[in-house]
């Protein structure tokens, strides 16, 4: 797998002060499993949340906190070795196995939604807005134009396709800012399946978000 | 900040389980994680219960941080920032997945690395005394006060677009610091 699509930079930077919506980070996180070059850029990320820390003039913190946290550290469980090394099974990043709860694509309980067309929502919280879910496409659709709105991350899981932005293969991500005039393709044999949050109200960006919005009006 | 001292207590803290180290790290630690706290707008209260959430983060993943991969302030940051995120999702924790906990071994930095990554928070921070005040103020929002693209859009009266903008502009700023100096 060679990621060529990556994070806006913005995105990324939010992503790393933590104000990223959860849907939306959800999808960041999935798409760092796969990309060493978002992972590093990342770091980069965190480093300025650092630097900025380390400067920030230091508030009073109470004895008693500092008690507290002492004597809680004598029965914490130490974390020894990195929990969460096992590669990614069946396609499903570990961000992603944590809200689908499979370790497969090929579990996932699709609802049929329209020709070629599937959707598996997955669960949103109390006040979030927009779309959050998997979406599986068969090849051969081609969709016209579209406008945008706000915030939209697309990772492709399996699958791919292309458009004037370029071939979307796994792993890669969609976070484009600008409207594109474009007319993507799917390509290759086998259906593409993506991770898609969105913040709404929005008019899809990525091809894969707006199939879905085309057929099932979300 | 000595950042040797730093990385010397956190060693002290993950192998031997050194309370001393550790309540020499909670004095420099603590008290600006709780001023990042109450700059976010959280209340006295819960700033010093995510404080407590953090601080003992910083005891039992002390084994995991490693100076290769980013500063202590760096990592402390990004504790803070996750027992931030859990204590407000608390009916329904999913904090961000932490990259040092799964991230590839073989991914690790040359010990040439490691010594540029040890000062690249005091190379940041001289990053940030150069970097276009418009775009500092927006980073300061964002990391500080921590407000998402929108709320920042909002609160000074542009549009989205140009919040995003800027955000790129002063990341690839400080990039071309840290690459400079590396």
């Amino acid at each position: 797998m060679s990621v060529s699509h990556h994070l806006d930079d913005a995105t990324l930077l939010s992503h790393a002060a933590g104000t990223l919506p959860r849907t939306l980070a959800l999808v960041v996180d999935a798409h760092l499993e796969m990309c060493p070059h978002c992972r590093a850029a990342l770091k980069a990320a965190n480093a300025i949340g650092g630097a900025l820390l380390s400067d920030l003039s230091p508030a009073p913190v109470s004895s008693s906190l500092k008690d507290a946290v002492m004597g809680r550290i004598g029965s914490a469980t130490i974390h020894r070795l990195p929990r969460a090394q096992a590669a990614r099974q069946g396609g499903v990043p570990l961000a992603l196995q944590r809200v689908l709860r499979l370790d497969s694509l090929d579990d996932i309980p699709w609802r049929k939604s329209a020709p070629g067309v599937h959707i598996h929502k997955l669960p949103k919280e109390a006040g979030e807005a927009g779309f959050f879910g998997l979406l599986k496409i068969a090849p051969g659709a081609a969709m016209p134009e579209h406008g945008h709105g706000g915030s939209e991350l697309t990772l492709i899981l399996q699958g791919a396709y292309h458009d004037e932005l370029g071939h979307f293969g796994e792993g890669d991500i969609a976070d484009h800012d600008e409207s594109v005039d474009h007319t993507p393709v799917a390509e290759g044999e086998q259906p593409c399946i993506c991770l898609v949050a969105t913040q709404a109200p929005t008019r899809f960006r990525s091809w894969p978000a707006r199939v879905m919005q085309k057929f099932i009006g979300i | 900040m000595d950042e040797q001292r730093l990385n010397h207590l956190m060693r002290q803290v993950a192998q031997n389980l050194d309370r001393a180290a550790f309540a020499e790290l909670f004095d420099i630690l603590a008290p600006r994680v709780k001023a990042s706290l109450m700059k976010a707008g959280l209340d006295s209260a819960t700033a010093d219960d995510v404080l407590q959430d953090a601080m003992i983060s910083v005891w039992t993943k002390a084994g995991l941080f490693d100076p290769a991969r980013g500063g202590v302030f760096s990592w402390v940051f990004t504790i803070a920032r996750n027992a931030r995120i859990d204590r407000a999702r608390r009916a329904k924790p999913l904090a961000p997945l932490d990259l040092m906990d799964w991230e590839p071994a073989d991914e690790a930095d040359t010990s040439e690395e490691q010594m540029v990554k040890a000062s690249e928070t005091e190379i940041l921070r001289q990053a940030l005394l150069t970097i276009a005040p418009e775009q500092k103020e927006i980073i300061e929002l964002a990391f500080v006060q921590e407000l998402t693209q929108a709320e920042i859009a909002s609160r000074l009266g542009l549009p989205l677009g140009t919040v995003k903008s800027r955000m790129r502009l002063a990341y690839a700023h400080l990039k071309k610091f840290l690459e400079q100096k590396s």
